[in-house]
């Protein structure tokens, strides 16, 4: 929904502009998808000298109307540079319905044209937030007016999955994978996770904290690493605090609803995983144990994998893929289930009869980080390959 | 951010006079007038002639923008800004809580500091750059008209809406910008090393990085923050691990597609998140200033740094080379050189508001 308020009368200070809010002497103007009253930005001309209006609720562009020709005319031969502009219609961040005296106000460009003042802000107005647009007018009293696009109306943003979907994790997981319904906020992350021990009490610094959140695209998948030092053997962190999760015990995972979605709105709810801890797992996943369900020829049914244990869930999704014959990767989608022990893929046409591969890239890792041939920690005396140099494991299956 | 190691790039500047080339002859020319298309700013360092590095995650790119910002400082100016946050939100059109400081560079040759921004916090957030000159005043620099170029650092074939790269460091030295980051799904540690100019034929090289512990294992890990910095007459980066340690790894190591293993010379403990280095010189003496999360900054002398001959063992109390914390100092999210007497430091307060300021180099 878009509701726009524009409140303009001449200024006299700031007391009298606080008396007329308060008095409700504004002009009021609904907008949008349900309760507007049929009215668009420019239905509101009015004849009776400047008014301040928003051209539309993109917040792209604030105008000055209804100024009378004489005085465009001295305002144009002026000449303006974008500094001096400001001096006679600028916009501002309103905080506490108030404008501060040596306030900088909203950069933009300017200019006149069909009888407009025309300012374009260098980045739209943001819905939410409250501006205060004024006109100066040489001997005149100044024209404000207050601008407001509210934010959309949409429905709360919740945690739809945590990954690992298990609720037994080895003492060295590595991470969590936080899929929310929408997009959510950038900067307030670590702020509303927390890791609770089975006592009810907070883990301290359990988790990574990165200045730079790590977002997927959408903004709506979040992960989150334990603290490297609290799991790798021989570094201060762990000598000083220990592991982060100890074998045998009881955690719950805690998101709480403060966490603001992108449109600046709480979840629905808090988030609640509860897990118990095994033995860390130290023991590279092995493609060779993967078990293989080829699938029949000239039908679409998934090709079903099966691995001996959890695989990290991202990666299994996109490290993971099948080629034809001739090497050619096939279309199709992945799927994950069964505590992302299965992995199913589907073909986008139906299977030919022929020699498929199953090609895995080695650095699909389980929960602990362990990759494909190789451990998360390496004894220092022994040799490993650059990861550079390592590349994928085929399995070879016939699709009859 | 700024790693750039000042010494390499008086000597480049020096060389360059020796060479009688013209300023603009030289680097910007790669550069092309135009708009660059960013999706997002986040790590900022600047090389040599007022070119600003800019890493763009969401792009999984690195910009070189010619800032034009050429005249050397006059005059003793130091920036000293209250509530800086709330001035940069005005300036954009938002309220300070819809802003994020992604990082800051001062431009070594005008004293002026520049600032990435995310303006909003959704996935519609949008790239800004704000200057902050000598006498505190905020003003927006336009990436619009500017000479620029780009390099991608994704592998096409990886492209994922999912994964996506956070860029935690960038420096410049010598004629290569590092570059650090972090995935969002394999706990990998990549290092790449792109020559600048930038160039169609040689896209830089990734390098993978590890560590040794007490424990004599060793294991990949992130770097979070890095400097290029001298070390005994031989090029080295000094590097801050997600886990804490500090770590040494010789320029001329970082070798093609190899697997590097740095020399842990010390370990910062568990209450240090290492966010941004500057090397400095005072009586003599060269040190690393390195700002944490929440604990205070650190001083590190680099005496010894270069023959440290590694931790290998479990050491009781501070582990590797002393330092000493600069206990008075609390808050600073981003540091970097100003001048010779002074860093510039953004510190966010108790209340949660930022201010800019420069601080004496202790």
């Amino acid at each position: 929904m878009f509701f726009l308020l524009v409140q303009r009368f001449f200024r006299t200070g700031a007391i009298v502009n606080r008396l007329l809010l308060a008095m409700g002497v504004g002009v009021l103007l609904l907008l949008g998808t349900g309760c507007r009253p049929s009215a668009s930005p420019r239905d509101t001309e009015r004849s009776d000298g400047p008014h301040v209006r928003l051209t539309d609720e993109t917040g792209t562009a604030v105008e000055v109307a209804g100024i009378d020709a004489k005085e465009l005319a001295e305002l144009q031969a002026r000449k303006l540079k974008t500094d001096e502009w400001t001096t006679v219609f600028a916009v501002y961040v309103e905080r506490d319905n108030k404008v501060a005296t040596d306030q900088i106000p909203v950069l933009g460009d300017y200019k006149i044209a069909e009888g407009l003042i025309h300012f374009e802000p260098r980045y739209p107005l943001m819905r939410g937030v409250r501006y205060q647009a004024i006109y100066h007018r040489a001997d005149l009293n100044s024209v404000v007016a207050h601008l407001f696009i509210a934010k959309p109306q949409l429905p709360p943003t919740v945690v739809e999955q945590v990954f690992p979907t298990r609720d037994a994790l080895p003492e060295n997981q590595l991470k969590f994978y936080l899929h929310f319904s929408a997009p959510m906020s950038r900067g307030e992350a670590y702020e509303h996770i927390q890791l609770l021990g089975d006592d009810g009490k907070p883990v301290a610094k359990p988790f990574l904290v990165l200045d730079q959140e790590l977002w997927d695209a959408d903004g709506k998948r979040f992960t989150l690493f334990f603290d490297p030092g609290r799991i790798k053997r021989g570094l201060k962190p762990r000598e000083e605090l220990g592991p982060a999760l100890m074998e045998g015990k009881r955690y719950t995972l805690v998101i709480d609803r403060g966490w603001d979605d992108a449109n600046g709105e709480p979840l629905k709810e808090t988030f609640r995983k509860s897990f118990r801890v095994l033995a860390p797992d130290d023991v590279p996943p092995d493609a060779k144990a993967w078990k293989l369900d080829a699938p029949a020829a000239n039908g679409a049914k998934p090709l079903t994998v099966t691995f001996p244990k959890s695989m990290d869930s991202a990666l299994a999704a996109r490290l993971v893929w099948v080629t034809d014959g001739d090497g050619h990767k096939v279309a199709g989608t992945v799927a994950l289930s069964q505590e992302e022990t299965r992995w199913q893929f589907t073909p986008a046409q139906t299977w030919k009869a022929g020699k498929y591969d199953l090609v895995a890239d080695t650095r699909l890792e389980d929960l602990a980080g362990n990759s494909l041939g190789r451990p998360f920690e390496v004894a220092a005396s022994k040799k490993v390959q650059p990861e550079t140099q390592a590349e994928t494991v085929k399995l070879p299956f016939e699709s009859r | 951010m700024l790693r750039m190691n000042r010494l390499v790039l008086s000597a480049l500047a020096a060389g360059l006079l020796l060479a009688g080339g013209s300023r603009a002859a030289d680097l910007s020319d790669s550069l092309k007038k135009g708009t660059p298309e960013l999706k997002s700013v986040g790590a900022l360092t600047f090389g040599p002639q007022g070119i600003l590095f800019v890493a763009d995650p969401q792009a999984a790119a690195i910009f070189a923008i010619d800032t034009d910002d050429h005249t050397p400082a006059t005059g003793k100016d130091r920036p000293k800004v209250e509530n800086v946050d709330e001035k940069i939100a005005s300036l954009l059109g938002v309220e300070p809580k819809n802003l994020l400081f992604n990082d800051l560079a001062v431009n070594p040759i005008s004293g002026n500091t520049y600032l990435s921004m995310s303006r909003g916090k959704g996935a519609d957030a949008k790239p800004a750059i704000v200057k902050v000159d000598r006498t505190g005043k905020v003003t927006d620099f336009a990436l619009k008209d500017v000479k620029f170029s780009m390099t991608k650092l994704a592998n096409p074939t990886e492209d994922s809406k999912k994964r996506t790269d956070a860029i935690t460091c960038i420096a410049f030295a010598k004629d290569k910008l590092y570059v650090a980051g972090l995935s969002n799904e394999e706990f990998a540690s990549k290092l790449r090393t792109i020559p600048f100019p930038f160039t169609e034929a040689d896209k830089g090289t990734s390098i993978e990085m590890y560590h040794g512990s007490h424990g004599q294992v060793e294991t990949k890990s992130p770097i979070r923050t890095f400097i290029p910095i001298d070390l005994g007459g031989e090029a080295n980066l000094l590097a801050a691990y997600t886990c804490t340690p500090l770590v040494r790894v010789p320029v001329s190591d970082l070798k093609p597609g190899s697997k590097v293993k740095g020399t842990t010379v010390a370990e910062l403990g568990n209450h240090n998140v290492p966010l941004d280095m500057i090397v400095y010189k005072k009586d003599g003496k060269e040190y690393v200033l390195m700002a944490n999360s929440a604990h205070g900054v650190m001083k590190i002398p680099t005496e010894g740094l270069d023959k440290a001959a590694g931790i290998t063992e479990r050491i009781k109390d501070t582990a590797g080379v002393k330092f000493e914390t600069v206990k008075d100092l609390t808050g600073v999210v981003h540091l970097d050189s100003f001048d010779k007497e002074h860093a510039l430091v953004l510190i966010k307060t108790k209340t949660g508001s930022y201010n800019l300021q420069t601080i004496e180099l202790p």
